[in-house]
């Protein structure tokens, strides 16, 4: 079944003018998306290409103008209060700033276990036990949920971001460039953790990102978005350097080269 | 000049923290690299590592809370100018290109007044030289170039912004470029114009660049020498390809391996 699946959805912004008479620029238009369960699909584009508006009108964030939205079959601007909280409960984001997205005057244990407040009613010693698991789980210290969020660096931060969404055990996790201010070693670890997530949980993930290295190995299916629209979607990006979608080359072209130039090393590392 | 005099030699750079209650506590210890002209020097490691403590060394700008505590950094630039005191105005003969463009500029001003700024605090009269930046504005890609002078920083994408601080660095005929990763927060396509536009400095000007960065994309599309920084040292260095080929260090072979199995799947075929 499809967890989610978006009809013709447009967006589109004011700017400029009073009482809405200045002119609209479109943000999203007409997007058609689907994402099945236990699935990782990825959205790349340019920065400026809606890719993150549509993460926030997918997320409830903002009211789409036209199309329908069905989260498990169900349509999104008819859900009632207990619907929202269900979807709250099962659809969790990260975000690409990962400073940004936590009370700065709150441990890390508060960020962590403010879903699971919310939502779960634990006691005091299975909250701390859980989120020691979340935390050991990102690969970091029990010691670290007493830190604040200017004593960890940008990467540490991102993984909190990381637990704190995975803490209920979502279905689905947005992923709005969520490790691309990582550095590599650490990129390939949430990478990895997020795969093994998939496997053992069946979360499904949309990911928003802008390089197509990390969605081509991460990500069963890209859509390729444009000025809002999506312009091709594809299953392999092995080929995309000729791909028919301009833009998809353009990105693909711009990749850049992961070996020296002229470096002729047989051995495979 | 020609190409390949050095023109950045550190050696033995220690960094530490003023505090005094922890004296041994180094941030970057015994570090030494060389920039020649018309090459790259990379510098990579993972966050945290000291890179962007070097380029703040080599500048003169660390922060209150830390000291130069050991080792010598010249600059060997042609003759001019000598260093004042508080070595505050090395930057006619380095310049550098920091991480996040966006916080580098005052909101409140304008390119063309913080273009004008820096030009008259390097003693240069910058009526003199309109002609010369809308010159070089056209040389970086911005068709009006009268539009960004007048343009406010948040009006401006992050990749124009970057492009304005390589021109500062053109303007002020730096030799030494320090580019402390200047594409980690743009998109691949302005990532690409970016390192082509540094590429083009180091051809063309002779440019030295210090090239600091967590993607090692970057330092194989860039770099002539590398050097690998982990808890302030350098564990490795030498040509890119040597570093590529035949890492000797465990440290060195796990950025390898993260860095194949992430990015190796789409850039595989341009392998020869």
């Amino acid at each position: 079944m499809n967890l989610l699946e978006l009809d013709r959805v447009g967006k589109s912004y004011h700017r400029g003018g009073w009482f809405g008479k200045g002119e609209r620029v479109p943000a999203v238009v007409e997007v058609t998306l689907t994402i099945p369960e236990s699935s990782s699909i990825g959205l790349i584009g340019r920065s400026g290409a809606g890719k993150s508006t549509l993460g926030r009108i997918i997320l409830g964030l903002e009211q789409p103008d036209s199309g329908t939205i069905r989260y498990r079959g169900k349509k999104m601007q008819t859900f009632t209060g207990g619907d929202w909280r269900e979807f709250r409960r099962e659809v969790q984001v990260v975000f690409q700033n990962a400073l940004g997205s936590v009370n700065p005057r709150w441990p890390a244990m508060d960020i962590i276990a403010e879903p699971l407040r919310n939502f779960d009613d634990l006691t005091d010693s299975q909250l701390r036990r859980k989120i020691d698991f979340l935390l050991a789980m990102v690969g970091l210290e029990p010691s670290d949920a007493d830190k604040y969020p200017h004593q960890f660096s940008g990467g540490q931060l991102q993984r909190i971001c990381i637990a704190r969404a995975l803490a209920l055990q979502p279905r689905l996790v947005i992923l709005d460039e969520a490790v691309s201010s990582l550095d590599m070693l650490i990129q390939a670890q949430a990478l990895r953790l997020l795969r093994r997530l998939q496997q053992q949980t069946g979360i499904a993930y949309l990911f928003v990102s802008h390089d197509i290295r990390i969605v081509a190995g991460f990500c069963d299916q890209v859509a390729v978005m444009h000025q809002g629209r999506i312009t091709s979607t594809a299953t392999d990006l092995s080929e995309a350097k000729e791909a028919d979608d301009p833009i998809l080359r353009q990105l693909a072209r711009a990749v850049l080269p992961a070996w020296p130039e002229g470096w002729t090393h047989a051995e495979n590392p | 000049m020609s190409c390949g005099t050095t023109i950045l030699t550190i050696a033995g750079l220690r960094v530490s923290l003023c505090r005094s209650d922890c004296p041994d506590r180094h941030l970057v210890s015994d570090l030494s690299l060389q920039v020649r002209r018309g090459r790259v020097t990379g510098l990579i490691g993972e966050s945290g590592s000291g890179k962007s403590l070097t380029c703040l060394a080599v500048m003169d700008l660390l922060p209150k809370a830390m000291r130069q505590s050991g080792g010598r950094i010249d600059l060997t630039a042609a003759p001019g100018p000598t260093l004042s005191p508080c070595g505050c105005f090395r930057g006619r003969q380095a310049a550098m290109i920091m991480q996040n463009p966006m916080s580098c500029f005052d909101p409140i001003f304008t390119i063309g007044r913080h273009i004008t700024e820096t030009l008259v605090a390097h003693g240069l009269n910058a009526p003199r030289h309109t002609q010369r930046i809308r010159a070089t504005f056209v040389e970086l890609g911005f068709e009006q170039p009268d539009e960004i002078l007048a343009a406010y920083p948040f009006q401006l994408s992050g990749g124009m912004l970057q492009r304005i601080m390589v021109s500062l660095a053109l303007l002020l005929e730096a030799e030494l470029l320090i580019a402390d990763e200047p594409t980690t927060d743009l998109d691949v396509i302005v990532q690409a114009r970016i390192l082509d536009l540094i590429d083009q400095l180091r051809r063309e000007k002779n440019v030295g660049v210090l090239l600091v960065t967590h993607d090692l994309g970057v330092i194989a599309r860039l770099a002539d020498q590398v050097a690998v920084m982990q808890n302030g040292r350098i564990v490795e260095s030498g040509p890119v390809r040597d570093i590529f080929s035949g890492p000797s260090q465990a440290y060195t072979r796990d950025l390898l391996a993260a860095h194949f199995s992430l990015y190796g799947r789409l850039a595989g075929e341009g392998r020869a």
